[in-house]
């Protein structure tokens, strides 16, 4: 990436709309995919409005994240070929649209990186779509020097808060909860076997989960075979009658029931006869179903685990405090890398001054070098060089540490004027490239 | 007793206490990652003192060291050490050292209390024979122990699951499905390793003339009896769950009770 500092002072904006500005219709009609997204951002750096974007886009929100020259930040122009893109009014993106410019900007990012601002606390898909998008814009051109180092901290960020807290643990769905519980009393889920009785929705939602965490082999109990049949394709399952059920159900080690039957369609002793038939083996019976489907005595037997949709809603309740929990943690370590990269950016603007300063001593070395080092061979003017170099840069080191400080505490002007009395630094010492 | 004996003998014990407080802290924080390192740098040390204390003994007396109970019992601690970190290892978590490591703080404790360094044995009773019998009846023990803590986690586990509690126990503990898998494995491990130690005891004991009495073997066939009892059901009637895990708790109570008996009766293993 080419630094861009010599064109002069920069600063970040972010425009965009969320799930909480605005609604789902209005998301789907500001969606950036992949064209629109090299589009937006040709137009946006060939004007010249911007000089660097990213374009990030999701089911929850849309964002545009633009580094302009200082004092020119117009978030109305970026919101003007957004609406050109989308073909929605201006006006009806800024008033659903939120703006940040500069340390704010950078801290809504790492906030959305680290899933601090998505719908669901902790979501892990946010992470990989902020990453996508970096990569995208790379790809597109329209990453150069600063958003490359704002975006790499983002994705920093976001692996830090995942591995350092607990804000994306815990199923945070009635689905997924099920998915934890069977992991805890089951273990590996591919050699399991997954009865469901009935073939209503909730039950195949609930299977559909347990299915993508590799349970495979599932059987379907249904009053008739018909109506199981499009579940059955779904999960490659085996159909059986409700009827059949005592005898197919020691072959169950999870058993999902969401029937919308007034009286229970899995009684105690029937469980207790399964039991019999798997020597002890671990039985989780979910039972999502109201009014009950399971007979709750059922979950009285010695190696049966009986949730009720109730139950499930407590784990997801206790998990959800759970990253709330988190989310300080992770709010903590956003803020510690805001502050890391204003730094930085403070930094930058002494980096001319080190450069001038560096290359100022240098030539005033190279010189005296040239003159001491008439008559001598050419090893012996390569030791005087190389001991010239070394001298520069360690009296410099000091100098140009205590620069550097000031610069990254936000003090560039107190390090010009400094360098300046000092070393007499003055316009007239250009850098050499 | 050598100064430096005497020094690792307070030591080896009060390290593992230490580490023990850093697994509980472990197991009981949020944010895991920040207890981690330092606890898994505190079991190396504990393991690596407690290598280096058995050594010092073997050097000291120019023997093996089991010649006593409470070097049988550091013996033990030490190979119950490496067994949690083999089973570190394969769960792919540390937050359970808060009951594999338990063991070892009682046995190296014990060890200490007991400890008297008892000059080097005759030479018959250090045969290789012995010695093996002695490792591979430790080796049982510790592999019983094992499969006890994983027992009673299951318990725990299963209780929680019951009773729809959500606490951190019930996050940090593996599934029931891995508990019983793998007390079940060491329970076979147990088994195997109890019948090698009883037959090259038994020939030793035939080698080397000494008499041993019928009745102080009832303890350890009532032992193996449970413990093979409960791998048959498993491997023939399919037993799992609450059922098996019940069979390794009675077996590791008759292991308990027939080694206090076996500890009160007598000082040294044929004393």
């Amino acid at each position: 990436m080419s630094e861009s500092t010599q064109h002069g002072p920069v600063e970040i904006l972010l425009v965009g709309v969320n799930h909480l500005t605005s609604d789902v219709a209005l998301r789907d009609r500001l969606l950036i995919d992949a064209d629109k997204a090299r589009t937006l951002s040709h137009d946006l750096t060939r004007s010249g409005h911007a000089r660097e974007i990213v374009a990030l886009s999701t089911c929850h929100r849309a964002e545009i994240t633009a580094v302009v020259e200082a004092g020119q930040a117009r978030p109305a122009e970026i919101i003007e070929a957004w609406s050109r893109l989308s073909g929605v009014p201006p006006a009806e993106i800024t008033e659903h649209s939120y703006v940040y410019l500069e340390e704010a900007a950078v801290q809504h990012l790492f906030r959305v990186g680290a899933s601090l601002d998505s719908l669901v606390l902790g979501e892990s898909q946010i992470f990989g779509q902020v990453k996508d998008s970096y990569e995208a814009a790379i790809a597109n051109g329209t990453v150069s020097f600063y958003l490359d180092h704002i975006f790499r901290a983002a994705i920093r960020v976001g692996k830090r808060v995942r591995s350092e807290t607990r804000i994306s643990e815990g199923a945070v769905s009635i689905s997924y909860a099920a998915v934890e519980l069977a992991k805890k009393i089951l273990g590996d889920l591919s050699r399991t076997t997954v009865g469901i009785i009935g073939s209503g929705e909730m039950g195949a939602l609930a299977a559909g989960h347990l299915h993508k965490a590799n349970a495979r082999r599932f059987i379907i109990f249904n009053r008739s075979l018909g109506s199981a049949e499009q579940l059955a394709t779904q999960f490659q399952a085996e159909v059986c009658l409700l009827d059949q059920i005592d005898d197919e159900l020691h072959r169950c080690d999870v058993v999902i029931s969401a029937t919308d039957s007034p009286t229970p369609v899995l009684t105690r002793d029937q469980v207790h006869r399964a039991l019999r038939r798997r020597h002890g083996g671990r039985l989780f019976l979910i039972d999502i179903s109201a009014p009950r489907d399971i007979e709750p005595a059922a979950g009285d037997l010695a190696n049966t685990y009986l949730f009720t949709i109730d139950d499930l809603r407590q784990v997801v309740h206790e998990n959800e405090t759970k990253r709330r929990d988190a989310a300080a943690m992770a709010e903590a370590i956003v803020q510690q890398n805001v502050a890391t990269v204003t730094a930085w950016r403070q930094g930058l603007a002494v980096r001319p001054l080190i450069k001038k300063l560096r290359e100022k001593y240098s030539r005033l070395a190279a010189a005296e070098v040239e003159t001491a080092s008439r008559g001598m061979d050419a090893a012996e003017r390569e030791r005087l060089e190389s001991f010239s170099r070394k001298l520069v840069g360690k009296l410099l080191h000091g100098p140009l540490s205590r620069m550097k400080e000031f610069g990254e505490e936000g003090n560039g002007h107190a390090a010009g004027y400094y360098a300046n009395e000092i070393f007499g630094l003055s316009d007239n010492d250009d850098s050499r490239d | 007793m050598d100064p430096f004996l005497k020094f690792l003998n307070i030591a080896v014990p009060v390290v593992y206490m230490g580490t023990f407080v850093l697994y509980s802290r472990l197991f009981m924080a949020e944010d895991e990652q920040a207890y981690r390192v330092s606890t898994r740098l505190s079991m190396g040390f504990a393991l690596a003192l407690h290598t280096v204390y058995l050594l010092a003994i073997a050097a000291q007396f120019d023997r093996c060291p089991l010649a006593t109970r409470a070097e049988g019992l550091l013996f033990g601690a030490w190979l119950l050490s490496i067994i949690h970190v083999i089973n570190e290892r394969l769960a792919r978590q540390e937050s359970l050292g808060i009951f594999t490591l338990l063991p070892a703080v009682v046995g190296t404790s014990g060890a200490a209390y007991f400890q008297d360094f008892p000059a080097a044995r005759a030479v018959t009773e250090q045969s290789p024979q012995f010695v093996f019998h002695i490792v591979t009846s430790l080796a049982s023990y510790v592999s019983f122990c094992v499969a006890a803590v994983l027992a009673l986690m299951y318990v725990v586990q299963h209780r929680r699951l019951k009773r729809k509690q959500f606490d951190v126990a019930f996050r940090k503990i593996p599934s029931l499905e891995l508990l019983d898998n793998v007390a079940a494995a060491w329970t076979l491990a147990g088994c195997v390793a109890l019948v090698l130690g009883a037959l090259t005891g038994w020939w030793w004991v035939q080698r080397a003339g000494h008499t041993g009495s019928v009745s102080s073997l009832v303890p350890l066939f009532l032992v193996l009896a449970v413990f093979v009892a409960s791998v048959i059901m498993r491997t023939v009637a399919g037993w799992r769950g609450i059922r098996h895990i019940v069979t390794i708790l009675i077996g590791f109570a008759v292991l308990l009770a027939a080694s206090l008996l076996s500890f009160l009766k007598s000082h040294g293993f044929y004393g």
